[in-house]
């Protein structure tokens, strides 16, 4: 309430003193018309300079947020074709890497994207933002079923499992090209 | 038997041992003419266009010097896939079961095949009982002489301690007499059975044969089987597995010697089609046939030298085989009446390959079937599957 009072009360006086300052003008001799064309021009690029560095602010922040969004995509694909998801890595038991998505959450949290102009891309960080926990609990999952078994061949099968054509993996590794192309970043051939 | 008759074994034994010669001592346990009279009762079928009339059945794949010479010629083709893949990989798969398998085993092999396996198994039973027998068991003598020689090669088994067996073992009567013969050799010393290679998918009843072979083993002996296995059963991997076979012409050439070497065809190795099918939900299936595409009919002359007609577009099947789904593996294990005390498994890893193809490697023992898989065996697929 107090902010949008402010605003008011900061854009109504910006309007009256440009106002008074137009009339001023109109109304002065035509010797004396340089002081009021001054006011009338300082009060506009006051108003004006208002809205340029918002959408200046905006369009950094935005930028800034697309960048680091897409760092933390390269380095999940760093991770999803390292040895430990290779499917011709060891089939014993391990600890796997996890999947990031700080930036995402911060891009999301923060309202550096644009509900209208970014709609899609939000669309699909959130789906990319689901299936990033999803694959976190998963892997948690899976270390603690493995290491808690006795049979080394519950590993060879998580193996399996995690390699099957059209199961959940793939479709993540889908998901993170989908992302990267929708960034503009080259996606794996 | 009297003491004349053991020192003529023992003279026989000796005489094989101190030998350069490559002797080898071959128990043939059927009539042959039997066996051809059999060949020909299968070329005499109806016809059908589809692969399911004039046959030749497995093991006549084998039978005689020229189908044995072709095998070994596909076996060494780098575009058969399958057969390079399961040698390639049958050191590393060996390797992880074979500590299950104790002191004291005497080796019977199914299907002898190239040998190079048997000889692997060979060398690991050898460390723990010089006084090994090994007995494998083939309907093709040649096949019996090529994998023989290949599987004692170098791993210091003496001659006479190598028994090999000419017999169709798909056949119940047989099996009995082999269990005699086994028993009587071995006493109650135990055995390792062993069927590798994808042996079992060539058998039109499959399943039958494995619990008739499993049947032979007693409490003290263990069953090694390998099979080539697919992670899924659908109709658009039923032809990755069809690409798999036909893209090797030394393959074609294989399936067709046994047609040509018992026939008078003129063979053309375009001919050979490859049909690949989803069998339920426990394989996937492929047919090899070979179709009459002249444009006429033709007469072929069998073994007995009765001419019969081969219309056009008829087929005489070669050779089948399968890609078991591994899901099905545990189910086909319990109906043998086996349970399954260690198995690995190996992926073709190769871009040629279908994702989801490879070979599977168990050991086997007889006892309680296995009881079905209770829930969460599945957990992984639970886990990652969608």
């Amino acid at each position: 309430m107090t902010r949008i009072a402010i605003t008011a009360l900061t854009f109504g006086a910006l309007a009256v003193a440009m106002a008074l300052g137009v009339t001023w003008f109109v109304v002065s001799p035509p010797g004396d018309r340089w002081e009021p064309a001054v006011n009338s021009f300082a009060l506009l690029a006051g108003i004006t300079g208002i809205f340029a560095e918002r959408w200046a602010a905006q369009r950094e922040q935005r930028n800034q947020a697309i960048g680091s969004i897409r760092l933390e995509m390269a380095r999940n694909r760093e991770t999803l074709d390292g040895e430990a998801f290779s499917a011709s890595a060891s089939r014993g038991r391990r600890v796997y890497p996890r999947l990031v998505q700080s930036a995402v959450d911060s891009a999301l949290s923060s309202g550096a994207l644009s509900p209208h102009r970014d709609a899609d891309l939000i669309d699909l960080l959130h789906r990319w933002r689901t299936a990033v926990a999803s694959v976190n609990r998963r892997l948690e999952l899976t270390e603690m079923l493995v290491f808690t078994s006795a049979s080394e061949e519950k590993a060879e099968q998580f193996h399996t499992a995690l390699h099957r054509a059209n199961g959940f993996f793939q479709g993540v590794r889908a998901l993170l090209d989908e992302a990267q192309a929708a960034l503009g970043d080259p996606v794996r051939p | 038997m009297t003491a004349s008759d053991g020192r003529l074994v023992g003279d026989l034994a000796r005489a094989i041992d101190e030998s350069d010669f490559a002797w080898s001592l071959v128990l043939v346990g059927e009539d042959q003419r039997d066996k051809l009279a059999a060949l020909t009762s299968d070329l005499l079928n109806k016809p059908s266009t589809s692969g399911d009339g004039k046959q030749i059945t497995s093991g006549y794949a084998y039978w005689g010097i020229g189908p044995t010479i072709a095998w070994a010629h596909a076996c060494a083709d780098p575009f058969y896939l399958v057969m390079k893949q399961s040698l390639d990989s049958f050191t590393r798969r060996w390797g992880r079961v074979r500590g299950r398998v104790g002191e004291g085993f005497h080796h019977v092999s199914f299907g002898v095949g190239t040998g190079h396996k048997d000889r692997l198994v060979l060398e690991h039973l050898l460390e723990r009982n010089p006084g090994l027998l090994y007995v494998p068991v083939d309907m093709s003598s040649e096949m019996l002489r090529l994998g023989t020689q290949e599987a004692t090669h170098r791993v210091g088994l003496r001659g006479h301690r190598v028994v090999p067996v000419q017999l169709d073992f798909s056949i119940p009567d047989n099996l009995a007499e082999l269990r005699e013969l086994i028993h009587r050799l071995v006493g109650d010393e135990p055995v390792l059975y062993s069927l590798l290679g994808n042996t079992l998918a060539n058998f039109d009843q499959d399943d039958e044969l494995l619990a008739n072979l499993t049947a032979l083993a007693r409490p003290q002996d263990l069953f090694l089987l390998e099979v080539a296995t697919t992670e899924a059963v659908n109709d658009d991997l039923a032809q990755d597995a069809v690409e798999e076979y036909a893209r090797s012409r030394a393959y074609r050439e294989f399936v067709t010697s046994a047609l040509l070497h018992n026939t008078d065809l003129t063979i053309n190795v375009d001919a050979v089609q490859f049909r690949g099918a989803v069998e339920g939900d426990r394989a996937l299936k492929v047919k090899v046939v070979y179709q009459n595409q002249t444009g006429g009919d033709i007469m072929m002359m069998l073994p007995d030298r009765n001419r019969v007609p081969f219309p056009d577009r008829d087929t005489i099947r070669l050779y089948l085989t399968r890609k078991y789904a591994r899901k099905a593996l545990d189910g086909i294990v319990r109906e043998a009446g086996m349970r399954k005390v260690t198995g690995t498994h190996s992926d073709f890893g190769v871009p040629r390959s279908s994702q989801g193809f490879g070979m599977d490697l168990l050991l086997l023992a007889p006892g309680e079937p296995v009881p079905a898989p209770r829930a969460d065996d599945d957990v992984a697929d639970v886990i990652w599957g969608n």
